[in-house]
């Protein structure tokens, strides 16, 4: 069974994501993610924050047909808990090293 | 392909972030095209301006006025501001602000509202773009988010890369 294909999204985030707020950002993200996307497409999506580049921008993985249902539920995605935020998906690759060059 | 996006004049932003959003430039109403709101004045500035209002009378006036490019704020179908748009070769903005700043059952309702507008004005043959006509950065999106939110009201890819790309800067210059 060949692997499947994923595509890598580098995403800048309005407010500043701290090194210690990671795991709570992160787990939120998904839950606000879950929501925009919908249960049902959820799983073709399975997004994973991959890395953290600085305070403000992370590179985030999702399937390969998953890839545009994703970017969408970034962009509906306004508020995180609570506070007003706004994701920004600046580029998109097959790999992470033609994402971060 | 360079792509462009039109914001309202209270969006603060610096050309960096433009161009970390991949867009070749952002225009500002007020500053680099006029801005007429369509709701409170039936006389419009002279030159090229944005027209943005629901009350469609008067958007039928901008459009005679003159306007480059009209905004229908509740995006419903009115058949003789759509004619009109098409006789005077005025394009139709389609705002993403009305759909990424609606929150619950209020954004699908906007969403089949501006897919039904869309669908009305590309039939017409109306010159359509697509922008974000932000009032803040929060709402501000990249040009891949642009072109998805095209797509899903019912633009397909070179339609909606079009829309960012060509109409976009058209209304301006």
């Amino acid at each position: 069974m060949m692997r499947p294909k994923h595509r890598y999204l580098l995403v800048e985030s309005l407010n500043e994501i701290h090194e210690n707020e990671r795991p709570m950002f992160e787990f939120r993200l998904y839950k606000e993610l879950l929501h925009c996307i919908g249960e049902i497409a959820y799983h073709k999506v399975n997004p994973k924050i991959m890395k953290f580049i600085g305070n403000d921008r992370f590179v985030l993985k999702c399937e390969l047909g998953g890839y545009e249902q994703l970017v969408l539920g970034l962009t509906f995605l306004k508020r995180l808990d609570g506070k007003e935020t706004a994701f920004y998906t600046i580029n998109a690759s097959g790999t992470i090293r033609a994402l971060t060059s | 392909m360079d792509f462009y996006d039109i914001v309202m004049p209270s969006c603060e932003f610096d050309d960096k972030f433009a161009k970390r959003l991949g867009l070749k430039g952002i225009f500002k109403c007020g500053a680099d095209i006029k801005l007429a709101n369509a709701d409170k004045q039936s006389s419009f500035p002279e030159g090229r301006f944005i027209a943005v209002g629901s009350n469609k009378n008067n958007l039928i006036a901008a459009a005679r006025a003159g306007a480059a490019a009209v905004v229908v704020s509740d995006s419903r179908i009115d058949r003789k501001l759509m004619m009109e748009l098409k006789e005077q070769k005025t394009a139709l903005i389609l705002p993403t602000t009305l759909i990424t700043s609606s929150y619950n059952l209020e954004r699908p309702k906007r969403l089949y509202m501006m897919g039904r507008l869309y669908s009305h004005a590309k039939r017409l043959g109306l010159d359509i773009g697509f922008a974000t006509m932000a009032e803040s950065k929060a709402n501000m999106c990249s040009y891949m988010q642009v072109i998805q939110l095209a797509r899903l009201v019912g633009a397909d890819e070179s339609q909606a890369r079009h829309g960012v790309s060509a109409v976009n800067p058209s209304i301006v210059d």
